[in-house]
């Protein structure tokens, strides 16, 4: 009964119990403290959208992102600071984008555009940086863990901030503080407000009458997509401030490819998302239809706004009506020229040059500005003509300061 | 003639040889363990962090064996960080969802004498599915994911049971199948909906947990899935000897001392817990607990007493070796899920093909 062979198949049949003992303490090995970085020895406290304070070491060694950079250029106008911008597309993107233009040594820094960034803590870790940066406070923030061992981790907004303005502002609030110039947020945040002020004074909107419906959407015959963007209520308030209501309002759940849902709708105008060119290595359904493409659309054709040609593709490059805090007054702007040509006078173009001379030193090209307001495709439509230049040959080169 | 449980599953590993491993099946426990802790050791020194593994192994060293010389360079704080607090949780968290999802689906296998079942069929998987897709959703902190993905884990399975007691079905009977699957649409439908409804920014968290990963792996999710694993998985270590009696028949079991319908509950509750507990902590890993029984009886052949403690081993071996390539073949994680299903399906369309010119009856 206990001879070798016996022996060897007992002890071998509990073979298992030493494996779950093994595993069983390696897990109660998991509840020591996990180690903690030391607060540095020279820092600074920076106090996040969720009210942690997080020492920020000095000399500032550089953030990394969980999100596009573009808006954390926009406001603190550090390009020194970043230490990791983004994977491939994330590159592609940001050349296409006005800071990619401001800023465009940022492009011939390979070692700034990765692709191991996402949900990686240890690649986060390698990268070492002087802070990280993520959007939004939430369940599944990437850099849990690294703020768990004290590593600084700053969250830029909260899922309490009930408009795009205010996360905007809380983004730019806690950027300009981690690079050491508070006073760039607060600047910021106060013409954006003096922005939407003015536009209030040239528009009156208490004046106008009934609200004119205005649909946000995308269309790609190609890849035979189309839907309405109209479930992302951020952008509503904006429509309100230039006397328009989100046509789609009421429908609710994603309008994928259901024409009688955009047919019921019925918009007196359409702004069309997206772009009809993307950047190398972009995949293909990020190019969508342009005005004329929806105008000939038969699908279309008995839509007040088709019928009225009272379709445009919205300004600049961001995904439908938000963007950074420098540009999204100016679009606002656009939408009221566009709704509200007899209210407005014809000054966005010098607007927008004017922002951008004043904030960043850069003087933006006639052939740049047109590239925004989209003329290629814009041009022909109605009211289009007080977005066109002055000068058709223009300028096609921004300029530094 | 009943069909006995040798009978069942003999056209998985041949009609002549009891296992692949025939005369050696005594050392197949050693080489498991031998295995699998030389696996969890390779691991550790996978992942994005650039720490050459003789390092990693210095690291354990200097960890575990309170007279070893002190480290030269010493070991950075990042490094430290890394291998404690990102690895080893994952390692573990792998581990233990591999061994959750191996013995259960052997226990299950063996229990409805049924080599095509799995622990997904008994409601658990999607039931703890939809309860975390409803949390993220929400937007409730990952502790309330876990909890709810567990509590619905368990709906689930008491939905399957309940609605398999209404129409009088035994456990080992197509009904409780059945029923488990109709379960199982009815939450997949409810999540579908989720990610309908759901806005951008949790729709992406939502469908990359239910594609399985082990990203975020904690001390808490460790405990969250090791007690009930370890605690499960020793329960039904003690009852394999008794699977292989249910082989015989219900009758013939019962006049052997067995009390059947308590040890089938059983059995389906102690998988039920283990199976919630893993899909509370890392998602949907899919196929393996259908998967790894025929490897393992392969290996050991049909006898429970072998079988259930190589399936768990095996399991823990497999799910880890597919997370070390998750981190490893691209530079973003591939969650885990979809490896799961690349190997599992070949696996398991080579098995039935491998049955379908024996196939199994009832005489």
């Amino acid at each position: 009964m206990f001879g070798s062979e016996t022996l060897r198949r007992r002890i071998g049949d509990f073979m298992w119990l030493w494996a779950f003992l093994g595993i069983g303490l390696m897990g109660l090995l998991t509840l020591r403290p996990s180690p903690r970085f030391p607060r540095p020895e020279h820092s600074r406290i920076v106090v996040d959208a969720g009210g942690t304070p997080v020492p920020i070491e000095e000399p500032f060694r550089g953030v990394v992102f969980q999100n596009p950079i573009g808006p954390y250029l926009s406001a603190t106008q550090a390009p020194e600071t970043v230490a990791v911008a983004g994977g491939r597309l994330d590159r592609a993107w940001f050349a296409q984008e006005l800071m990619g233009r401001i800023y465009p040594g940022l492009l011939r820094r390979d070692e700034l555009w990765t692709d191991t960034m996402f949900a990686n803590t240890e690649a986060m870790l390698a990268y070492d940086p002087g802070a990280y940066l993520d959007g939004t406070i939430g369940p599944y923030g990437a850099f849990s863990v690294l703020r768990s061992v004290g590593l600084p981790v700053l969250f830029t907004s909260t899922l309490a901030d009930e408009t795009y303005d205010a996360m905007c502002y809380s983004e730019a609030r806690i950027e300009t503080a981690l690079v050491g110039h508070p006073e760039r947020g607060e600047a910021l945040i106060a013409d954006n407000k003096r922005a939407y002020a003015e536009l209030a004074q040239e528009l009156h909107p208490e004046t106008l009458g009934a609200p004119i419906r205005v649909l946000t959407m995308f269309s790609n015959r190609s890849m035979g997509r189309f839907g309405a963007a109209h479930f992302n209520p951020f952008t509503n308030i904006y429509l309100q401030r230039v006397g328009a209501i989100n046509a789609s309002i009421g429908w609710s759940g994603a309008n994928w490819d259901d024409t009688e849902r955009i047919l019921a709708m019925n918009p007196d105008y359409i702004f069309l998302s997206g772009s009809a060119v993307t950047p190398p290595g972009f995949p293909k359904w990020g190019v969508t239809d342009g005005p004329r493409d929806v105008m000939r659309d038969p699908r279309w054709a008995g839509l007040k706004a088709v019928q009225a040609g009272h379709v445009y593709r919205l300004p600049g490059w961001a995904p439908g009506l938000l963007e950074n805090l420098h540009l999204q007054p100016l679009w606002v702007r656009w939408m009221a020229e566009v709704l509200h040509p007899d209210r407005m006078q014809p000054k966005l173009r010098a607007m927008l040059r004017a922002h951008f001379v004043k904030w960043f030193g850069y003087r933006l090209s006639d052939a740049e500005i047109d590239a925004q307001l989209h003329i290629d495709e814009n041009g022909h439509q109605p009211g289009y003509t007080r977005f066109l230049r002055h000068d058709p040959a223009g300028s096609t080169q921004g300029i530094a300061r | 003639m009943k069909t006995t449980l040798r009978e069942v599953f003999i056209p998985f590993v041949g009609p002549t040889h009891e296992s692949t491993l025939k005369g050696y099946g005594a050392y197949v426990p050693w080489l498991l363990v031998a295995v699998l802790a030389a696996a969890m050791i390779g691991s550790l020194g996978f992942g994005a962090y650039p720490i050459p593994f003789a390092r990693t192994l210095s690291f354990l060293v200097h960890k575990l064996w309170p007279f070893a010389r002190a480290a030269n360079p010493p070991f950075d704080l990042r490094e430290t960080v890394v291998i404690e607090t990102v690895r080893v949780p994952r390692v573990l968290l792998a581990t233990l969802a591999g061994i959750g999802l191996g013995i259960s689906g052997t226990a299950l296998q063996g229990l409805m004498r049924n080599p095509l079942v799995g622990p997904d069929l008994v409601g658990v998987s999607s039931g703890a599915a939809f309860g975390a897709a409803l949390a993220i959703l929400l937007l409730w902190p990952p502790q309330t994911v876990l909890a709810m993905a567990f509590l619905f884990g368990l709906g689930g399975m008491l939905i399957t049971f309940g609605l398999a007691k209404l129409t009088r079905g035994n456990a080992d009977s197509m009904v409780l199948i059945l029923a488990g699957v109709f379960v199982g649409s009815f939450f997949i439908a409810l999540i579908g909906l989720i990610e309908f409804i759901a806005p951008d920014w949790s729709f992406f968290d939502i469908v990359y947990w239910l594609l399985g990963s082990f990203v975020g792996a904690d001390a808490q999710k460790v405990l969250t899935i090791g007690i009930p694993t370890l605690i499960g998985a020793f329960i039904l270590m003690k009852l394999r000897w008794r699977i292989n009696l249910l082989s015989l028949g219900d009758d013939d079991a019962a006049s052997l001392g067995v009390k059947v319908r308590w040890l089938r509950w059983s059995i389906i509750a102690v998988v039920s817990l283990m199976v919630a507990s893993q899909v509370a902590t890392s998602g949907i890993v899919a196929w393996v607990g259908l998967v790894i029984p025929h490897v393992a009886r392969m290996l050991v052949g049909p006898d429970h007493r072998r079988l259930l403690p190589a399936s768990a081993l095996l399991g823990g071996l497999f799910v880890l070796l597919l997370d070390d390539l998750t981190r490893s073949i691209v530079n973003a994680e591939v969650p885990i899920g979809i490896l799961t299903a690349f190997a599992g399906t070949p696996l398991i369309c080579f098995l039935f093909w491998k049955t379908q010119s024996k196939g199994w009856t009832n005489d």
